[in-house]
C-alpha cells in the first residue's frame, strides 16, 4: 500500500512535468533531457540525458556512455530539447504562465509565437505542441456549459495537430490524440473519441502494439458507449489478427474488454454480471502491470454501471483514484463516472464534490 | 514463531501489493483514509465485514480501528473526538490482544502507542486549565493545587504505557527491517517510521516531564529524570542518519531539553552545533534549523510575555519572524500552531501596555486596574491578536480554549463599555462580546435602578440632581433587559456563514442564557433547544442541559393546577434530554444531562428509568457522586419496592443493588473541596445500599460508614460541612450495627448483643452527645465560614436520637438478660446522651412499649416471678425519670403512659396526678389556635386524663374512670371539652371490662348489649360521613379522596365491635360452644364483608389488627375464609424489613 502511495506521488510529480513541459533553454550543444514512467520501476518518474531520435512510436534517446534507451510514446513526460533553433531566449512572461499554470495565457503566448511562423521545423512542432496542449489545458479549466463551447474547439486544435503530424513521425502526436479523445469522452461523444482512437491507430511509424493500443483503445469506447454488438466482433477480430500479443498487458486489456463487453450483451439490470467479474479480477489478480489493474477496475466499474449497480461501480473506480492510479487517463476517466455514481446513490454532496473536482484532476 | 518469522511473515503482508496476488481490499480502505474519505473507508469495511474470508476477518477491526482514529481527530467537538478515540484506542488493544504475533501487530502497537500519546497530551492540556488561584497569604490554594497535582498524576500512566509502545512498536518494525526478505524500497518506508517512532518516543516523555509541576522535592527530582531520558532518546536518534530529516529534528530536541533543563549555555551550544553542521547538509538539515529556529523563538516567548514591554516587543518581533519563514508550509504544523499562539498573546500584552490606553487607576495604586478605551494603536494591535486567535479557532487544537478566552478579553477591550445600540453593530464578534458584557453588568444596573427606587442613594450635593427619569422602575428594568436581549438578537441575526460554528452556537445558547435572566425562562428552552438539536456533542449537551432547567423553572412558574402547560415543558425537558444521552456524549454537560434526568425522573417516582439513565454517567464526571447518589437511592427505592408494586424480579434487584454500589464504590474521593460534601453524601448511601440486604452486607456497610466517619474527620472542609458529614456518616454506621444486633435480639441473644455493643456504647459515653460539638451554630444565622451549619445540626441531633435507640436496644437486652446494674449503668448514660429530659422520657417509652409483650410472654408462661422483677426494673427507672424536678407536664404525662403500659397503676396514677391541671375554657379552645406553651399544657392534660381512665379501668376502678371520662365527653346532654376518639373508645372499653367482670345473668347481658352498642354508636358519624351523598358542585375526586381517608377510622372501629361481639358471644354462649362458634363464624364473613367494602382503607397497621382477632378465634378465621376474605390472612406479607430502626426515620 505504501508502494502505491509512493508512485501516486511520484507519479503526480511526473505528470505536472508532462503537462508544464520545459521550456528550452536554447543552450547550444546542451544534451536534450528525457523525463519518462520507467515501467521497470513501477512506472514511477525517470530522466536520462543524451541525444534523441524521435518517432511517432516514441523516442531512443543515446547517452554520454553510448547506451540507448527506447521510450515509447505513452511513457514520455517530457522531453527538454538541448537546442532549439530560434529560440535561445527564455521567454519570460511563458515561463511565469506555464509554471503557475496559466493556461489561458500559456495558450496565447505560445499562439503568439507559432503567429511567428518559425522556420525551423522542430521548433515549428515543438510550438504547436504547446499551442494544442495549452488549448486543451484551458477548456479543461472549464466546467458545464463553458466546456461545453471551449472543449469543441480544443478538440479541433489537437487533432488539426495529428493530422499535420500524423505521417510526420511525431511522438507528440500520441499524447495529443490521448487528450482530444479524453476531452470528446468527457462530453459524453464516445463514438467520437472511438473514431479518434481510429484515427491514431492509423498513424503512420506508431508501433504494432501502439496501433492495437489504440485499436483496444476504439473498442472501449464502443463499450463505453453501450455498443455492445459492435464491440464484442471488432474484439474477437482484434484477438485473432496476427501479430497481436499472445500474453501481455494488451492480451490482458482484450481479455478484460471482451469479459466487459460480453456481460453488456447480454445485460440485465440490477443482476451482478458474476461471470465477467470474475473474469476480470482473474486477469486484474494475475496481472503483473499495474495500468492493466487500473483498467481492469475502471471497466468492472464501468461494466456495473451499465447494468445499473452504482455502488458496486463506485467502490471499483475508488480504487482506481485511490489506488491503482498510475495511469492518468484512467484516473479522469474514474473520477468523471464516480460523480455519476454518487449521483445515481442519491449522494448529491458527494457528486457534486467530484465534478468540482474534475479541474483540478485534470491539472494535477 | 521466532521474531524473524514474524518479521518475514510481515514484509510479506507488506509487500503483497506489488506481487501479483488477488488485490488487497485493505489497499483501497487505506487509500480511502489517505484520500480524505475515511467515511467512505468505514462503509467499505462494514461491506466488507458482511461476507468476510478468513483472512479479511481478522484484519478489519484493525482497519476499522485506523478509521475511527483517523474520524476521530478529525471531530472537532471535544466530546465526540474523545469518544471516538478511546473507542479506537480499545479496538486496537483488542486487537493486539487477540492477535499479539499478527504480521500487522507492530503496525497496531504505533497505532495504540499514538493514541496514548494523543490521550495524554489532550488530558495534559485539561489539567493544566486548571486554576489555582493564589490566596491573601500569597500561597496557592492547596484545594486546587493538590486537585492539579493528582490530575498530573493520573496522567502519568499514560505517557509511560505510550513510551513503552513506541519503544515495541520500533523494535517490531526493526526487526522487518533486519530481515532479509524485505524488499528495499519497503524497508526505506519502515526505516522511516521506525525513527518516526523513535521521535513520537521521545517527545512523548518530553510531555511526561510535564506532569511534574513543581521544580523543587521529589517532583522536580522526578522532572529531571524525564527529561534526561527524553535527552538521551533524541541524542540517540539525532546520530542515527545524517541524511534524514526526522534525525536532524531529534538534534533540535536535545537543545528543547536543555531549555527546560535551564542549561541555557548547553542549549545554545546544541543549536549552533546543528546550524554548523546543517549548513554542510542543506536539504537534510532544514527541518532540524527550523526547530532550532522554533525553540528559541520559543524561549523568547517565555521570557517575554512575562518581561516588560520591550521584552514583549522583542519577543513578537521573533515569532513573527519565524511565522513569516515558515508560511510556505503545506500544513499546519504543531510548531507553526504554538507560534500563532504566541504571537498572538504578545501582540495583545503589546497591546494592554500601550501608553495611550486609559485606565480607572494609575499602574502604582493597588488593586487590579480596568481598561476604560484604547488607543488606535492598541485597537489594531487587538484586533491583529483577534485575526491569530481565529485562525486558531479554525479546527480543534491544544490551543482552541486558551485562543477562544484570550480572543474574547481581546475582544472585550474593543468593544469597551459597548454602549452603542444593538442596530449600529455589524460585525459579529464586536456585537457579541458587546452583548456578553451588557449581561455582565446587568445585575450592577438592575441594583443602580433599585436603589433610586428605594431612596437609598444619598444625593451628591456637589453634583446637579439629575433628571427625573420619565420611566416608572419597573419599564426601567424592562428597558434595560430588552436592550441585552436586542444585543444578543442582533449577535445572532449578524452569523454569516464565516461565523465558525462553535461561536455561531455559542452566541444562540447566550442568547438563551439571556432569556432567562431576563425572567423568561420559555423563550430561553427554545432557544437553548434549538441550538441543542442543531449542533453536535458538548455543545449540543450543554445547550440541552441549559434547555431543560429553563423548562423545569418554566414548569415552576405555571400554575399547578394547570396539568397540562406543565406536562409539556415536563415532556419537553425529557425528551430533549433523551436525544443528548442518545448522541452517547462522554463530555461533563452529557453527563450533567443525565443527571438532570434522573432527578425528574426520581421525583416521578419512576426509580427503574431513573437508574437506566444515571448508570451512563461516566465515573470521570464532575459530580459524578451527586450522580451516583441518586442512582443509589433509586436502586434503593426499586430494592425495598413491594412486589406487586414492582415488574423486576428479585434477582434484577439484586442485579441493580449490586450495580448501585459498584458505581458508587468507583468514585474515587475528589480532590477538589467543592465536591466533598456530595461524595459523603453518596458514601453514606453507598453503605445503606449494603445495610439494605441485611445479613453478611452489614458489616460491610459497618466497615464504609466507618471509614466514612474518618475520611470526612480528615478531610479538608469547613467545620459545620466536617460535622454534617461525620455525624451523618456515624448514624449510618451505628445503623449498620443495629441491624446486626437485631437478629441477636430476636434469638435472645441478650448477653452476647450486650457485650457487642460494648464497644460502641463506651465510645457514645467519650464523645458525648453530638448536639454539645453544635450547640454555637444552634439559633444563630449560619456563617459561611462554618459552612453548612444548619445540616450540622440537624445531622447532629438526628445521631443522638439514633444513639439512644441503640442504648435502648442494649437497655433491654441487659433487662432481659437480668443484668440490672448494667442496666443502670446504660440508663444513666441515655441520661448523659439523650440531650435533655424529656428526649430521655422519650426513649424511655419506646424501651417500655419493647419491654412490655415480654412481660405478658413470661406473665403467659406463669413467669410471674421473672415478670414482676422486670417491671420493678424499669418501673424503676421511669420512676426515678418521674421524680426529677425538671420534668415538664408532657413527660410527665408520657411517663404516666408508661407506667400504666407496664401495669404499674398505682405508679402512673401517682405521676399523672402531678400535672397541672388547665382550665374548662382553655380545654374547649381549638388546639391550633393556642401558643407553644399552653398546647404542650393541654396536650399533657389530655395524656393525664385518659391515662388516668385507663389507669383506673385496668386496676377495676370503673365509676372513677368513668368519672374522669364523664368529664371529659360530657353528660346529659352537655358536651364536654374532649374531643379525641381515644376517650369515646376509653368509654366503651370500659362498659366492656364492667360486662367482663359482671356476674353472669340479665345485667351481664345488658352491659355486653351497651357495649356493643357503645360501638355502633361510635363508628355511626363515620359511616354517615363516607356515605354521605357529593354535593354539587364539590370537587369529585377530591370529596372521594377525604371519604376514603377516613376508612382506615371505620376499620378499626369495626375491629373493635367484632372483638367486642366476640368476648360477649363467647361469655354470654359459654355453655353452648356451638352457638358460640356460628357467631363468631358470622363474624368472620362480616369481616370479610368489611374487607371489600373497605378495600381502600386496608392499611397495614389494619389489617394487623384484624389478623390478630382471626387468629385469637378459629371459627372466626374459618367464616371469614369461607366468604373469600384474604387480606387478614397474611399481613406481614407487605410489611416493611423488620430491620429497620425503630426511630423510623428513614434517610
Amino acid at each position: 500500500m505504501h508502494i502505491r502511495r509512493l508512485v501516486l506521488v511520484l507519479f503526480v510529480a511526473g505528470f505536472a512535468g508532462l503537462v508544464r513541459p520545459q521550456l528550452a533553454s536554447g543552450q547550444g550543444g546542451a544534451s536534450d533531457s528525457v523525463r519518462f514512467r520507467n515501467p521497470k520501476k513501477d512506472y514511477q518518474e525517470d530522466r536520462i540525458l543524451g541525444v534523441v531520435q524521435e518517432s511517432a512510436g516514441g523516442i531512443k534517446i543515446t547517452a554520454a556512455n553510448k547506451e540507448v534507451t527506447t521510450i515509447p510514446a505513452t511513457n514520455i513526460i517530457s522531453l527538454e530539447y538541448g537546442n532549439l533553433p530560434g529560440l535561445d531566449k527564455i521567454i519570460l512572461d511563458l515561463r511565469t504562465a506555464e509554471n503557475q499554470g496559466i493556461a489561458v495565457k500559456a495558450r496565447d503566448l505560445y499562439t503568439a509565437e507559432v503567429k511567428k511562423n518559425p522556420t525551423d521545423a522542430k521548433t515549428k512542432k515543438y510550438l504547436e505542441y504547446r499551442e494544442a496542449y495549452w488549448t486543451a489545458r484551458a477548456a479543461d479549466e472549464k466546467t458545464g456549459p463553458a466546456l461545453q463551447t471551449e472543449a469543441p474547439v480544443a478538440i479541433a486544435k489537437l487533432v488539426g495537430f495529428v493530422q499535420d503530424y500524423g505521417k510526420k513521425n511525431a511522438w507528440e502526436v500520441w499524447p495529443i490524440a490521448q487528450m482530444a479523445a479524453r476531452l470528446q469522452f468527457e462530453l459524453g461523444k464516445y463514438s467520437d473519441a472511438g473514431s479518434i482512437y481510429s484515427q491514431l491507430s492509423k498513424v503512420d511509424g506508431l508501433t504494432p502494439e501502439l496501433k492495437f493500443d489504440a485499436r483496444l483503445s476504439e473498442c472501449e469506447m464502443l463499450f463505453r458507449g453501450g455498443n455492445a454488438l459492435t464491440a464484442l466482433p471488432a474484439l474477437d477480430e482484434l484477438a485473432k489478427t496476427t501479430g497481436f500479443p499472445a500474453a501481455g498487458p494488451l492480451r490482458e486489456k482484450l481479455m478484460i474488454l471482451q469479459a466487459a463487453t460480453k456481460a453488456l450483451s447480454e445485460k440485465k439490470p440490477k443482476e451482478k454480471p458474476v461471470a465477467a467479474t470474475k473474469a476480470i479480477e482473474d486477469v486484474v489478480s494475475k496481472t503483473a502491470d499495474p495500468l492493466v489493474r487500473s483498467f481492469g477496475h475502471n471497466i468492472l466499474g464501468e461494466l456495473y454501471l451499465q447494468v445499473d449497480l452504482p455502488r458496486e461501480a463506485m467502490w471499483e473506480l475508488l480504487r482506481v483514484e485511490v489506488v491503482d492510479n498510475q495511469d492518468r487517463g484512467e484516473v479522469l476517466k474514474a473520477v468523471l463516472r464516480l460523480a455519476d455514481c454518487f449521483q445515481k446513490q442519491g449522494n448529491e454532496t458527494r457528486a457534486k464534490a467530484y465534478r468540482d473536482k474534475l479541474p483540478q484532476v485534470k491539472g494535477a | 514463531m521466532s521474531r524473524l518469522l514474524v518479521a518475514t511473515a510481515f514484509a510479506l503482508f507488506m509487500a503483497s501489493p506489488v506481487t501479483a496476488d488477488a488485490p488487497d481490499p485493505f489497499d483501497l480502505v487505506q487509500g480511502l483514509r489517505e484520500n480524505g474519505m475515511a467515511d467512505l473507508a468505514l462503509e467499505y469495511l462494514d461491506e466488507l465485514s458482511q461476507n468476510p474470508t478468513a483472512a479479511t476477518k481478522v484484519i478489519i477491526p484493525l482497519e476499522k480501528a485506523k478509521t475511527n482514529l483517523l474520524l476521530a481527530q478529525q471531530e472537532t467537538d471535544e466530546s465526540v473526538r474523545d469518544a471516538a478515540i478511546a473507542l479506537a484506542k480499545t479496538d486496537f488493544g483488542l486487537f493486539l490482544l487477540d492477535h499479539p504475533k499478527h504480521p500487522r501487530a507492530a503496525e497496531a502497537s504505533l497505532a495504540l502507542a499514538r493514541v496514548l500519546s494523543l490521550q495524554a497530551k489532550t488530558a495534559l492540556n485539561r489539567a493544566a486549565r486548571i486554576d489555582v488561584p493564589i490566596g491573601a497569604d500569597g500561597r496557592p490554594n492547596e484545594g486546587k493545587l493538590k486537585e492539579k497535582k493528582a490530575a498530573f498524576a493520573a496522567i502519568r500512566p499514560l505517557f509511560k504505557d505510550a513510551t513503552k509502545l513506541y519503544g515495541d512498536a520500533a523494535k517490531q518494525i526493526k526487526a522487518i527491517i533486519d530481515n532479509p526478505m524485505t524488499e528495499a524500497f519497503r524497508r526505506k518506508t519502515l526505516t522511516r517510521e521506525a525513527l518516526l517512532a523513535e521521535l513520537d518516543r521521545g517527545i512523548n516523555q518530553f510531555n511526561l516531564s510535564e506532569t511534574y509541576i513543581q521544580a523543587e522535592g521529589n517532583e522536580g527530582l522526578e522532572r529531571a529524570k524525564a527529561l534526561d531520558a527524553a535527552q538521551l532518546i533524541f541524542a540517540d536518534l539525532g546520530k542515527q542518519d545524517p541524511s534524514n530529516p526526522i534525525c536532524w529534528t531529534a538534534r533540535a530536541w536535545v537543545g528543547a531539553c536543555d531549555y527546560e533543563k535551564q542549561a541555557y549555555g548547553k542549549a545554545k551550544e546544541a543549536f549552533a552545533s546543528l546550524r554548523a553542521d546543517a549548513s554542510r547538509n542543506p536539504s537534510a538539515g532544514a527541518d532540524g534549523v527550523r526547530m532550532v529556529e522554533f525553540f528559541e523563538a520559543q524561549n523568547d516567548y517565555l521570557g517575554g510575555r512575562t518581561g516588560d514591554l520591550s521584552a514583549v516587543k522583542s519577543a513578537r518581533v521573533k515569532t513573527k519572524s519565524w511565522l513569516d519563514k515558515d508560511k510556505y508550509k503545506p500544513r499546519m504544523t504543531p510548531e507553526r500552531l504554538s507560534m500563532t499562539y504566541y504571537y498572538a498573546i504578545l501582540t495583545q500584552r503589546e497591546a494592554e501596555g500601550d501608553q495611550g490606553n486609559v485606565y480607572n487607576k494609575k499602574a502604582s495604586e493597588p488593586g487590579p486596574r480596568k481598561l476604560i478605551s484604547v488607543s488606535s494603536n492598541s485597537r489594531f494591535l487587538l484586533q491583529d491578536a483577534a485575526r491569530e486567535y481565529k485562525r486558531l479557532l479554525d479546527f480543534d487544537n491544544d490551543y482552541t480554549d486558551r485562543a477562544t478566552r484570550q480572543r474574547m478579553r481581546a475582544i472585550r477591550y474593543i468593544v469597551g463599555e459597548a454602549g452603542k445600540p444593538a442596530a449600529q453593530y455589524t460585525n459579529f464578534d464586536e456585537c457579541f462580546m458587546a452583548a456578553q458584557v451588557r449581561l455582565a453588568n446587568m445585575d450592577e444596573v438592575l441594583d443602580g435602578i433599585e436603589d433610586e427606587e428605594g431612596g437609598d442613594k444619598k444625593p451628591d450635593p456637589k453634583k446637579p440632581a439629575p433628571k427625573p427619569n420619565p420611566l416608572t422602575p419597573e419599564q426601567q428594568k424592562g428597558q434595560a433587559t430588552a436592550e441585552v436581549i436586542a444585543l444578543f438578537e442582533r449577535a445572532r441575526d449578524l452569523i454569516s456563514p464565516a461565523t465558525p460554528a462553535k461561536d455561531a452556537a455559542e452566541a444562540k445558547l447566550w442568547l438563551a442564557v439571556a432569556y432567562r435572566r431576563c425572567g423568561q425562562p420559555q423563550a430561553g428552552a427554545i432557544a437553548a433547544e434549538d441550538v441543542a438539536l442543531t449542533s453536535r456533542g458538548s455543545v449540543a449537551a450543554k445547550a440541552g442541559l441549559w434547555a431543560i432547567d429553563c423548562y423545569r423553572e418554566s414548569r415552576s412558574q405555571i400554575e399547578a393546577s394547570d396539568t397540562d402547560a406543565r406536562l409539556v415543558d415536563r415532556n419537553r425537558a425529557i425528551s430533549l434530554g433523551l436525544v443528548i444521552d442518545k448522541a452517547a456524549g462522554t463530555d461533563s454537560a452529557t453527563d450533567a444531562v443525565r443527571t438532570r434526568l434522573g432527578e425528574i425522573y426520581l421525583e416521578e417516582k419512576q426509580y427503574k428509568d431513573a437508574f437506566d439513565i444515571l448508570s451512563k454517567v461516566s465515573s470521570g464526571f464532575g459530580a459524578a457522586a451527586v450522580a451516583r447518589t441518586l442512582q443509589g437511592r433509586a436502586a434503593f427505592l426499586i430494592y425495598i419496592a413491594k412486589e406487586k408494586e414492582s415488574a423486576l424480579s428479585q434477582n434484577e434487584k439484586d442485579s441493580i443493588l449490586n450495580r448501585a454500589r459498584l458505581a458508587a464504590e468507583g468514585v474515587p474521593e475528589p480532590t477538589n473541596p467543592d465536591n466533598l460534601r456530595s461524595f459523603f453524601t453518596m458514601r453514606n448511601v453507598l453503605a445503606q445500599l449494603y445495610l439494605i440486604q441485611g445479613g453478611t452486607s452489614l458489616a460491610k456497610a459497618e466497615d464504609i460508614a466507618k471509614q466514612t466517619v474518618a475520611r470526612a474527620a480528615a478531610a479538608p472542609l469547613l467545620e459545620g460541612d466536617k460535622k454534617a458529614a461525620r455525624f451523618a456518616a456515624e448514624e449510618v454506621r451505628l445503623r449498620a450495627i443495629y441491624a446486626q444486633a437485631v437478629p441477636l435480639f430476636k434469638e435472645k441473644k441478650y448477653k452476647e448483643l450486650a457485650d457487642k455493643m460494648q464497644k460502641t456504647l463506651l465510645d457514645m459515653k467519650a464523645l458525648g452527645p453530638a448536639a454539645k460539638e453544635v450547640e454555637a451554630y444552634r439559633g444563630k444565622e449560619a456563617d459561611k465560614a462554618d459552612g453548612d451549619t444548619g445540616s450540622a445540626v440537624v445531622a447532629a441531633d438526628s445521631l443522638d436520637r439514633y444513639r439512644r435507640d441503640v442504648i435502648v436496644l442494649a437497655l433491654q437486652s441487659r433487662i432481659r438478660e437480668g443484668a440490672f446494674d448494667q442496666a443502670t449503668e446504660l440508663f444513666k448514660l441515655l441520661e448523659e446522651l439523650g440531650g435533655s429530659i424529656e428526649a430521655t422520657t422519650d426513649a424511655l417509652a419506646r424501651l417500655v412499649t419493647q419491654v412490655r409483650p415480654q412481660i405478658d410472654e413470661l406473665k403467659k408462661q406463669m413467669k410471674g416471678e421473672e415478670a414482676q422483677k422486670l417491671m420493678d426494673v424499669v418501673g424503676k427507672l421511669l420512676t426515678d425519670q418521674a421524680a426529677k424536678e425538671k420534668l415538664t407536664a408532657r413527660a410527665r404525662a408520657f411517663l404516666g403512659r408508661a407506667l400504666r403500659d407496664l401495669g404499674l397503676y398505682e405508679k402512673a396514677l401517682e405521676v399523672v396526678e402531678q400535672v397541672p391541671v388547665v382550665d374548662d375554657e382553655t380545654l374547649r379552645l381549638p388546639i391550633s389556635g393556642l401558643d407553644a406553651e399552653k398546647r404542650d399544657a393541654v396536650i399533657a392534660y389530655q395524656i393525664a386524663q385518659i391515662e388516668k381512665a385507663r389507669a383506673y379501668r385496668m386496676a377495676k376502678q370503673f365509676d372513677k374512670a368513668d368519672e374522669i371520662l364523664t368529664a371529659a365527653l360530657g353528660a346529659d346532654g352537655k358536651s364536654g371539652w374532649a374531643k379525641s376518639l381515644e376517650f369515646r373508645k376509653e368509654r366503651v372499653y370500659v362498659i366492656e371490662d364492667r360486662a367482663t367482670e359482671a356476674p353472669a345473668g340479665a345485667p351481664k347481658l345488658e352491659l355486653w348489649k351497651k357495649a356493643t352498642g357503645a360501638w355502633t354508636d361510635v363508628v355511626r358519624p363515620y359511616i354517615g360521613f363516607v356515605r354521605a351523598p357529593i354535593k354539587a358542585g364539590e370537587d369529585v375526586a377530591r370529596a372521594r379522596q377525604d371519604r376514603e381517608k377516613m376508612y382506615p377510622v371505620i376499620l378499626d372501629l369495626f375491629v373493635e365491635e367484632k372483638r367486642c361481639y366476640a368476648k360477649a358471644n363467647s361469655q354470654l354462649l359459654a355453655a353452648n360452644p356451638a352457638k358460640v362458634a356460628d357467631a363468631l363464624n358470622n363474624l368472620g364473613k362480616q369481616i370479610a364483608q368489611l374487607e371489600k367494602g373497605y378495600e381502600k382503607g386496608l392499611t397495614t397497621e389494619v389489617r394487623e389488627r384484624y389478623a390478630e382477632l382471626l387468629e385469637e378465634y378459629p371459627p372466626m378465621k374459618e367464616g371469614y375464609k369461607q366468604s373469600g376474605g384474604t387480606a387478614f390472612l397474611d399481613p406481614m406479607a407487605d410489611l416493611s424489613d423488620p430491620t429497620a430502626p425503630p426511630t423510623g426515620d428513614k434517610k
